[in-house]
């Protein structure tokens, strides 16, 4: 192994040992619901004056809906991977 | 993150969706001429905007005890500057907005001004400025992806304090508190994004992707896109 495999390795388990140090136990809930938090704090009496045309019907919706969303992109993306691969070994 | 659906007053809705379309559309003429003359890059585009996919649909919990997203945003904004990304962002924001109550149709232009235009105008000039200093276009795309990923949290709390400014302390204040969740939550986070388009940069220019000659300049010597 090469220095340079030595510091991948390196970076990763410095990785591991920041995300362990700094693990907040809980539920990890949107930054954008602790937005509201704030928004509520200030303006305990507002209400959204629009609602979603279309929400998911359950959290696992929400989540393969994401997922889908993500995959579209990863599709996307190793074709033209493949393609440039293959492209480089003609 | 992106502001929720009907969250911003209807005047600050309009006045973000007016100041947006502008670059949305000077985005659309950008992309459509790339269609027509430039088909070398038309791979970079299309990876461009699946990238945005992948990298928005992430969430990542953070170091606040919340969690949050990368925009994917880096990439465009090397290959093709601020306008083409506004359109990019667009997109993606509107699907998320139509089908994963994500974000929203009434949010649409204040997440695209954070996201797809004042992000990645701020990201395209720090990677303009580093690479006239002689910084790499792998070692750039960290630093566009970075500083435009922090700059869209920035905005975003910019414009919910805006809207919602705290009864004592005003703007500022209010500022401050949204600042305190989502700049802290997205610091972490915008460094993972910013190894993503390193990593992608570099696997695109090991396997002789022609890359956009704008996107190889400096500031000084650069055509904005």
């Amino acid at each position: 192994m090469s220095t340079k495999h030595y510091l991948i390795i390196l970076a990763l388990l410095t990785i591991g040992f920041f995300a362990y140090a700094t693990f907040v136990p809980g539920e990890y809930h949107g930054a954008a619901h602790e937005g509201i938090h704030i928004i509520k704090h200030s303006y305990s009496d507002y209400q959204p004056w629009f609602s979603s045309i279309w929400t998911p019907p359950s959290k696992p919706v929400t989540v393969m809906l994401f997922t889908l969303q993500g995959s579209i992109g990863a599709l996307v993306l190793g074709y033209y991977a493949g393609k440039f691969k293959e492209r480089s070994k003609a | 993150m992106h502001i929720a659906e009907g969250f911003l007053p209807l005047k600050w809705s309009l006045i973000w969706w007016i100041v947006s379309i502008p670059f949305v559309a000077y985005g659309i003429y950008k992309v459509k001429k790339i269609n027509q003359e430039k088909s070398e890059i038309k791979p970079l585009l299309a990876i461009s905007i699946a990238f945005v996919f992948i990298m928005s649909a992430m969430k990542f919990p953070s170091v606040t005890g919340s969690c949050s997203h990368p925009t994917g945003t880096g990439l465009p904004i090397v290959f093709f500057g601020p306008f083409v990304t506004a359109f990019i962002s667009f997109i993606v924001l509107l699907f998320q907005g139509l089908f994963l109550a994500h974000g929203g149709i009434t949010t649409l232009g204040a997440n695209t001004l954070s996201m797809g235009i004042i992000g990645p105008i701020f990201g395209w000039i720090a990677y303009k400025i580093a690479r006239n200093a002689g910084v790499s276009l792998v070692s750039g795309g960290f630093i566009a992806a970075f500083v435009a990923d922090l700059m869209t949290y920035f905005v975003t709390s910019a414009e919910l304090a805006a809207a919602f400014p705290a009864s004592k302390g005003g703007f500022l204040l209010s500022l401050k508190a949204f600042l305190s969740i989502f700049a802290v939550t997205q610091i972490p986070i915008a460094v993972i994004e910013g190894v993503a388009v390193m990593t992608v940069i570099k696997y695109l220019s090991d396997y002789g992707v022609s890359i956009p000659s704008s996107a190889k300049t400096g500031i000084l010597s650069g055509s904005g896109s």
